[in-house]
């Protein structure tokens, strides 16, 4: 097993070459002269705006631009943001925050999904069954951008119940509504998943093996189909994770929540190549991370399922 | 299962009790004028320095930190402020400034001629990149020291005189130049915080000492920006409450609006367009609208073909003036929040030289028939197949209902195809737009710097713009330009606007650009807050605000 | 490889002519049809059928369900209510709402399906090899999936969408959507089969000299699909979702063409007061991915060997 974290491990490097080569070629290829567009309806004088350029060596060919990145992250220093700001300032900021809203979501993909996933598997057919599928519906039809602010306007602005939105209060309290709507189409998926592996396990001979043991239908659900259902449900998750850290640009919008996908998404439109690869570079290190993990938990839940073979 | 129920209902009911603690404490009682108004704001584009800030984000925050030579009353007229007295000389091609005695920073450092001097020089100077470099460019040397390389590095037409006094010599002759010195790019900066190369410290911008209103108390990006009322302050203004919070709203102002609501932001100066049929109904706000002075219109660049200069191109251009249902757009996709324009500048009375009779305005008003008409005589000129004018917007803006009504109302009316398209970012429309590379149409939005109508014209519309500013139409014409340059350099302000006017006369034979509404200022405060209104350039008087 | 060797020795006494009848390839044309014979006794089928069909009729042919056209839209109309010549009432713009609906079915359904099943078939085929045959070719195929799920979605969308700026064609944000709709199921798919190929009767058929390539497609993949399949009837619609987000951020259809997803978009700005445009629209997108779910799980549930009784 050591071997084998070990050789993942490795393998990151690549992977974060490529996916930041790959960044700042897409960064690259969008059109707009990012400096220009900074002074908007009042350009300087050509020169002053070639200063800029020279500063975030914006007057280079793209690979060497992509050079002084690797250069700056080697010595530490990920250089600075358009406004000034040191962009190890940013990501400190704004990772913590972001990180606090994923994992709140991740909870409720586990507590809601995994939860309700189970309940509509075992009872097959059943009107609960059904309501949770229109629930689900509802959530899926509507986009985040609409759903948000739906939940905003009732459970904050008319009922009072929770606040509207985040700003700098970042506590469970403010955080709450955010995740849960961040959550809401992941947590569809959960249940769909794990509602279906379930079924597909219900039948197994080692199921009907355990019932003719005599076990009771609870330890039978909980102890052994859920474990052998749960490998997809889990790469699920982990996979969601990397899609909630940096995707969350809609609910952050709607939420006032300073995180990395406010910060990615105006990084995006201001053309600040920089920031964002390194934004991204923090969210593939985190995701790889995850990845790992979600391996290494296959192995636990399906003894099967090895790695590191002798 | 039983459990997990139970278990997630006592989190539910938790959270909601937590909420309803917070919501009852920290409630005490206290006069109005020592209370801090909680304020949208939006993260600067840049730090906080008055000559690298031409955005409002930065710029209303810069307002209340810096006072200018002079300011603008909430009528749009200019007045002294730290100038003791503004003297023309030599026909309005020079400037003496006389200032105020006894004025100081906040650091408790005077204010004298250095402080604008040093400032403005830094500004101008090509090396520093100063966002308000372009300000400068009346003032005579700005040539030189906005070049690559600057072997000078001050402005040769700043000179100072005593250490209250200095005179502006201009390249030319401008009446309106005094009014220009209100913006916030002319602030006066400490010179303690220049070095001696005339290098404004680094750090500056992240903690600005200022000599307005308020006092700079702190600032956690992306969070909040918060200013105190400064108590070493001598001038004008005065200040009803005890300090403001910015609050910064990343996502724009929707999240803002739900806050006022809930009572947890103060003021709002701008009203999301999924509130904007209902908020002056809504009984958890307060509602403020006033008359504004932004431009909004719509320009066809001459790129595109069949829309030059010469009489085919005009009439197309009437053409599709005259096709726009300009009321029906007001009255249904701006919900009645804006007049019908009249002339290139909105119909304000701050704004000097504006005016609701401008020969050939009649091409704004909505006729059918009309535009019809001119189409097919253009079309005698020239035909034009598979005729076409698709109108662009830039998706981040919030442009798009009412650019779809437009092209909608284009297609109608004209019987040419027409539809709304989207560019990504204002970033790739300002681009494709200076390049003069947009197919289409594309909204112009202009909020001007200073209070009079020759700032709706020679930016936009005048042969340098093409270059320096912002004339994206590439309209350049000889006789618009020497009439501007002529009302620069006019004896009296009146003399000026008349020829102003005439200006705007050829503005409409050619058509660079039309008028499409005056948009209005809209706001909510929330119940309890006072004092809230737009002054002349949409910004809200923050210091008459005040809360019970 | 000793293990395997341990398995069969443990199902040593099995009947051995049991085990050629499971070669053989009569067993296989059974599963199909068996298949299909519990599929038509499905209700849920039929009705979800009956609701695809429907939609699919209003995609091909939408001038039999509505006259009006869409995209003729007078401003005096803005914001009616439902009425004789509006049924579902019109847009800020004055459009037609029921007629968007209808003509709207064509590129919303064309999204919604073609990326899932374009984003299915490659994932499931690369999360099957990556599954299968493990190792290096595991490694390698799963650090691309990392690689993509690590690109954020908006900054992908903004490049490779401005490449296609001036085109109209649903296909650009067809293609936009697979290029990230294949590493869910790619993942999905592979986690399934590295359980799948560990059980016994996969170590049987191996041990009785069934080819490689047959073992992944005829036992692997079928017993493999169920946790892909369940995800992909929702995709649909979720795919169908994301184009008003892409609509939302500028990059969607032009407003020359018409979808479900952009009008659910443009009706945000009208929740407050109209709420019926966000209604219709969002009310189709639902009866879509509910039939497609349904119609999944009836699929599912006859295809899946261990759910028959």
């Amino acid at each position: 097993m050591a071997r084998y974290i070990g050789v993942r491990v490795l393998q990151t490097i690549p992977v974060v070459l490529g996916t930041t080569l790959l960044i700042y070629g897409l960064v690259f290829l969008m059109p707009g002269d990012p400096v220009r567009a900074m002074f908007g309806n009042h350009p300087p004088s050509e020169a002053a705006m070639n200063v800029v350029r020279r500063e975030f060596h914006l007057d280079q060919p793209f690979i060497m631009q992509y050079l002084y990145f690797l250069k700056g992250v080697l010595t530490f220093d990920f250089g600075k943001t358009f406004q000034g700001r040191n962009v190890s300032d940013v990501i400190a900021t704004s990772l913590p925050i972001t990180a606090q809203l994923a994992f709140l979501s991740i909870f409720f993909e586990i507590i809601i999904g995994v939860g309700l996933g189970i309940v509509t598997g075992v009872k097959k057919g059943r009107i609960f069954d059904n309501t949770v599928l229109m629930s689900t519906l509802v959530i899926i039809s509507i986009p985040t951008f609409v759903l948000g602010f739906v939940c905003q306007f009732i459970f904050a602005v008319k009922l009072g119940i929770v606040p509207a939105t985040v700003g700098n209060y970042i506590d469970i309290n403010h955080m709450l509504m955010p995740a849960l709507v961040l959550a809401s189409v992941s947590i569809s998926y959960v249940i769909r998943l794990t509602r279906s592996q379930i079924k597909d396990n219900l039948n197994a001979d080692y199921v009907r093996t355990a019932r003719a043991k005599g076990l009771d239908n609870r330890t039978v659900v909980l102890k052994h189909i859920l474990r052998n259902s749960l490998v997809p449900v889990v790469t699920y998750i982990g996979a969601d994770l990397g899609g909630l850290m940096g995707g969350a640009v809609v609910t952050e919008a709607v939420f006032n929540i300073n995180g990395i996908g406010h910060q990615l998404y105006s990084g995006i439109s201001r053309g600040e190549g920089v920031l964002v690869v390194s934004l991204v570079t923090v969210l593939v290190l985190i995701y790889i991370v995850a990845n790992l993990l979600v391996d290494i938990l296959y192995a636990f839940l399906d003894p099967r399922i090895r790695y590191g073979k002798s | 299962m039983k459990k997990l129920v139970v278990t997630l209902s006592v989190l539910a009911l938790s959270v909601v009790g937590l909420v309803g603690l917070s919501a009852c404490g920290g409630q005490s009682s206290s006069s109005s004028s020592d209370k801090v108004i909680n304020v949208y704001g939006c993260e600067p584009q840049n730090k906080l320095v008055p000559g690298n800030t031409s955005e409002t984000c930065g710029g209303n925050i810069l307002l209340q930190l810096f006072d200018g030579l002079v300011k603008y009353t909430n009528e749009g007229k200019a007045e002294n402020d730290v100038a003791e007295s503004i003297t023309p000389e030599d026909g309005n091609k020079i400037f003496d400034i006389k200032i105020r005695q006894g004025l100081v920073f906040d650091n408790g450092e005077a204010i004298t001629a250095d402080s604008f001097i040093k400032s403005w020089n830094y500004t101008a100077l090509a090396e520093n990149a100063q966002a308000g470099q372009s300000f400068f460019e009346p003032i005579k040397g700005y040539k030189e020291v906005s070049e690559e390389n600057a072997k000078t590095k001050t402005l040769s037409g700043l000179v100072k005189v005593t250490d209250l006094e200095f005179k502006i010599e201009l390249e030319k002759p401008s009446i309106t130049f005094p009014m220009r010195l209100g913006y916030s790019t002319f602030a006066p900066l400490p010179v303690s915080q220049f070095d001696d190369d005339g290098r404004l410290e680094d750090d500056f911008g992240d903690h600005p000492i200022g000599n307005g209103p308020y006092k700079f108390s702190e600032w956690n990006h992306d969070m909040d920006i918060k200013l105190v009322k400064s108590d070493t302050y001598k001038g004008n203004k005065v200040v009803k409450n005890s300090g403001l919070d910015f609050k910064i709203y990343t996502g724009g102002s929707e999240a803002a609006y739900a806050d006022v609501q809930s009572g947890v932001l103060d003021v709002l100066d701008s009203v999301p367009a999924t509130q904007s049929k209902t908020f002056q109904n809504d009984s958890q706000v307060q509602a403020v609208i006033s008359k504004s002075t932004n431009f909004q219109g719509l320009e066809i660049p001459d790129n595109l073909p069949h829309f030059g200069w010469d009489e085919e191109g005009q009439l197309r251009r009437a053409a599709v003036s005259y096709s726009i249902d300009r009321q029906s757009i007001i009255d249904k996709v701006v919900d009645g929040l804006a007049d019908h324009p009249v002339s290139y500048s909105p119909n304000s009375s701050e704004i000097s030289g504006a005016s609701s009779e401008v020969e050939g305005n009649e091409v704004l008003n909505f006729n059918a028939d009309q535009a019809k008409e001119l189409w097919s005589k253009a079309d005698a000129i020239s035909k034009f197949d598979n005729p076409k004018l698709d109108v662009y917007y830039n998706a981040d803006g919030g442009g798009k209902s009412l650019l779809e009504a437009v092209a909608n109302s284009i297609k109608t009316n004209l019987g040419i195809e027409s539809s709304a398209k989207s560019v990504v970012d204002f970033k790739t429309l300002l681009n494709k737009e200076a390049e003069h590379n947009v197919d289409g149409a594309f909204r112009m939005g202009w909020q001007p710097d200073y209070p009079s109508i020759e700032n709706f014209l020679a930016p936009l519309y005048t042969k340098e713009a093409i270059r320096t500013g912002s004339n994206y139409s590439g309209f350049s014409n000889e006789e618009f330009d020497n009439l501007l340059s002529d009302g620069g350099a006019a004896s009296s302000i009146d003399e000026a606007n008349k020829l102003f006017a005439k200006a705007q006369v050829l503005l409409f034979k050619y058509l660079p650009c039309f008028p499409l509404y005056d948009i209005k200022n809209k706001g909510v405060t929330a119940l309890g807050v006072k004092g809230m209104t737009f002054d002349w350039h949409s910004v809200p008087v923050y210091t008459d605000i005040s809360k019970d | 490889m000793n293990s395997k060797i341990e398995h069969f020795v443990a199902d040593y006494d099995t009947n051995l002519s049991a085990v050629d009848q499971f070669t053989s390839d009569k067993k296989v044309t059974g599963l199909i049809q068996e298949a299909w014979s519990i599929i038509i006794r499905n209700p849920l089928f039929w009705v979800s059928s009956v609701i695809v069909l429907i939609l699919a009729s209003m995609a091909l042919f939408p001038g039999l369900w509505s006259q009006t056209d869409p995209l003729v839209c007078q401003i005096s109309d803005s914001n009616l209510s439902g009425s004789a010549i509006h049924p579902m009432g019109t847009t800020l713009q004055g459009c037609d709402v029921f007629a968007r609906v209808v003509y709207g079915a064509r590129p919303s359904l064309a999204i919604g399906v073609m990326t899932t099943v374009i984003g299915t078939l490659i994932g499931v085929i690369i999360g099957t090899i990556a599954g299968f045959f493990g190792g290096i070719l595991d490694s390698i195929l799963s650090r691309v999936i990392d690689v993509f799920y690590a690109i954020p979605f908006i900054l992908a969308a903004v490049a490779v969408l401005q490449l296609f700026q001036s085109s109209d064609s649903i296909w650009k944000v067809i293609f936009t959507l697979s290029l990230f709709a294949w590493t869910s199921p790619a993942r999905l798919m592979r986690s399934a089969v590295l359980g799948v190929k560990q059980q016994e009767f996969i170590t049987a058929s191996v041990a009785l000299g069934s080819s490689q390539f047959r073992n992944m497609f005829m036992h692997i993949l079928p017993n493999s699909i169920s946790p892909v399949i369940a995800t992909a009837t929702i995709n649909i619609g979720g795919y169908i979702v994301a184009e008003s987000t892409l609509s939302f951020l500028g990059l969607g259809l032009g407003s020359n063409s018409v979808s479900w997803g952009q009008d659910i978009a443009n009706a945000r700005d009208n929740l407050m007061t109209t709420p019926s445009m966000l209604l219709w629209p969002s009310l189709f997108l639902a009866v879509t991915t509910l039939s497609f779910i349904f119609l999944g799980d009836s699929i599912r549930d006859a295809l899946d060997p261990k759910g028959r009784r």
